[in-house]
């Protein structure tokens, strides 16, 4: 069997996980799918401009905002900034801190430092408040926004891979590669990265979670999705000023769909690295074997 | 032949330390001082000490795993510390290494199988797939394993099948020339001397010439032709196995030599007793 057949096996022997992946699955057919799947363009104020009717009204299934806009269509088209909120950020400071973080890691001595006590900066401060400043500079939008969250994540995950990379670097295998004259790239990419890979798939799918909940925060703040477009959290942060009007609904759907997501995205994170780990697949396997054993005694 | 030397190690040192820098003071320590020995082709060479002393660092230098501070050492004639890079990598193929822990010696992520292939493909690119295969089976055969192992991970080998494993691993690219870092300390007993019985009759079969890496004199007796003991980076005895257990000439190697028990108190005394007879 192929290597990436095993995997998927074991991933989806994880009940927990196989329900973050439908989500996660769903969601992306949703998001692709949203002009098809919406009974209304999102930005198409309803007949007769009838503003913050309650779910469940004929032909609303969860209502309509303060501008009379349906919000079942609004949370559907709000799919696509959120996935791609949570993701791309994410995969793309994923990559640049597998790269910073094994050089560093493997290097150690003045390359190490240099890049280490540049990621050391960045903590000083809050994320969101970083992500917050850099937003700002860069002006609303939200592709600036992405890239405050790359810029954002980056000195995390590569901490997570720098401390990895330590750990691995001094075990006996890349002694062996040396040993038979393997070169450094090599080691780095081939040797090191399969074993610091999984670490980082965790908390990766942690990170996509807090991420769809950080950009909505942002837009919430207005530096993120500008109106009249569709975003789960600024239509959360719209129906604020409702919330105690007795209109609780319109924040209350954005916000469920962003739970709802942000959970799915921490559900695989387990399951992922179970799937990558030969060790834990067939411990998997064990415990398969030994269920069905009880079963027949 | 026999008599030919295989590697030389002259004045052989190393120094660990930093330079010192604005907040770190310079502080130096030296591992290894001033170690020369020689290693004759077809034989073990045993090369003993405490922890700490320095033994393993000689090993990975041998190698150029580790760069030596000074000191020459000469692979058939050929001084290796002054090779390019491309050049070490060509003698790479004769000189290999077994590990004390066959846990860290493999990839956890990858199969025995293709990590034995790894460094045969590395040496050999240019044949094809199929015959790489078979090669390895045939290795794994020498070396004991079933076929089967080939597709297994190392967390689902014992200790002494992953040392095994390990063995083949270096013998695939056809080596004259190996580093056993102490490669029983973390076995067995039973396992122990099937492991090192395999060296012995591997060294018979391929011609090998063995460098042994330990922290006693357990195994030394049956397994070396020749003995150094190390204390604190400095070569303190060289001589014949037999000697060396008969005639200890230094404090440390007498100490080494009482620690091993044997049902008539320790071997020391034992082999003093049978030289007096």
């Amino acid at each position: 069997m192929k290597g990436w057949k095993i995997a998927c096996s074991a991933f989806f022997t994880d009940k927990v996980a196989t329900v973050g992946a439908v989500i996660i699955i769903f969601a992306f057919l949703v998001a692709l799918f949203a002009p098809i799947l919406a009974p209304y363009h999102p930005n198409e104020v309803a007949e007769g401009s009838i503003r913050l009717m309650p779910p469940g009204t004929d032909g609303h299934l969860l209502g309509t905002d303060q501008q009379g806009r349906d919000i079942l269509s609004r949370i559907i088209f709000g799919t696509q900034t959120s996935l791609i909120s949570a993701v791309v950020p994410v995969v793309m400071a994923a990559v640049i801190s597998i790269g910073l973080g094994i050089i560093a890691g493997f290097y150690q001595g003045v390359v190490g430092n240099i890049i280490m006590r540049i990621m050391d900066v960045f903590f000083a401060f809050p994320a969101v408040l970083l992500a917050i400043a850099i937003a700002a500079i860069l002006g609303p939008g939200l592709l600036n926004v992405i890239i405050a969250m790359i810029i954002v994540r980056i000195p995390y995950m590569t901490r997570v891979v720098y401390t990895d990379t330590l750990q691995e670097s001094q075990k006996e295998y890349i002694e062996a590669a040396k040993a038979f004259g393997v070169g450094r790239i090599e080691i780095m990419f081939k040797q090191i990265l399969p074993n610091v890979l999984p670490s980082l798939i965790v908390y990766s799918t942690t990170l996509a979670g807090v991420t769809i909940v950080t950009v909505a925060g942002l837009s919430f703040i207005g530096l993120g999705v500008q109106p009249p477009e569709a975003d789960w959290g600024r239509m959360a942060s719209d129906g604020s000023d409702l919330l105690m009007l007795g209109h609780p609904f319109v924040t209350f759907f954005p916000g469920i769909a962003i739970l709802i997501l942000s959970f799915a995205f921490s559900m695989i994170g387990d399951g992922l690295r179970n799937a990558l780990d030969p060790y834990e697949r067939s411990k998997v396997k064990k415990e398969k074997v030994n269920a069905k054993k009880a079963m027949v005694a | 032949m026999q008599n030919e030397s295989l590697l030389d190690v002259q004045g052989l040192t190393k120094v660990y330390g930093n330079k010192g820098s604005l907040f770190v003071p310079r502080k130096e320590m030296l591992a290894v001082n001033n170690v020369s020995f020689s290693i004759k082709k077809g034989e073990t060479f045993g090369l003993i000490g405490e922890s700490g002393s320095g033994k393993t660092t000689i090993g990975r230098m041998v190698l150029r795993l580790i760069e030596a501070t000074a000191g020459d050492i000469q692979y058939e004639g050929k001084s290796i510390l002054s090779m390019k890079k491309g050049e070490m990598d060509k003698l790479r193929s004769e000189m290999q290494i077994i590990f004390q822990d066959s846990g860290s010696a493999f990839n956890p992520r990858k199969t025995i199988g293709e990590q034995i292939l790894h460094p045969l493909n590395k040496f050999h690119s240019n044949s094809d797939a199929g015959y790489q295969y078979n090669k390895v089976i045939e290795m794994l055969d020498v070396v004991g394993l079933r076929a089967d192992f080939y597709h297994r991970y190392p967390h689902e080998l014992s200790g002494g099948q992953r040392q095994r494993a390990g063995i083949a691993r270096a013998l695939i690219v056809k080596p004259k020339f190996l580093v056993l870092d102490e490669p029983v300390s973390a076995l067995d007993v039973s396992v122990k001397a099937q492991i090192i019985n395999l060296l012995i009759d591997l060294q018979k079969e391929f011609q090998l010439t063995y460098l042994f890496i330990a922290h006693n004199l357990d195994l030394v007796a049956y397994f070396c032709d020749k003995v150094a003991v190390l204390s604190k980076g400095e070569l303190i005895e060289t001589a014949p196995t037999i000697e060396l257990f008969r005639k200890p000439k230094h404090e440390v190697t007498q100490k080494l030599l009482s620690s091993i028990l044997t049902l008539d108190g320790d071997l020391g005394e034992y082999y003093r007793k049978q030289s007096a007879i």
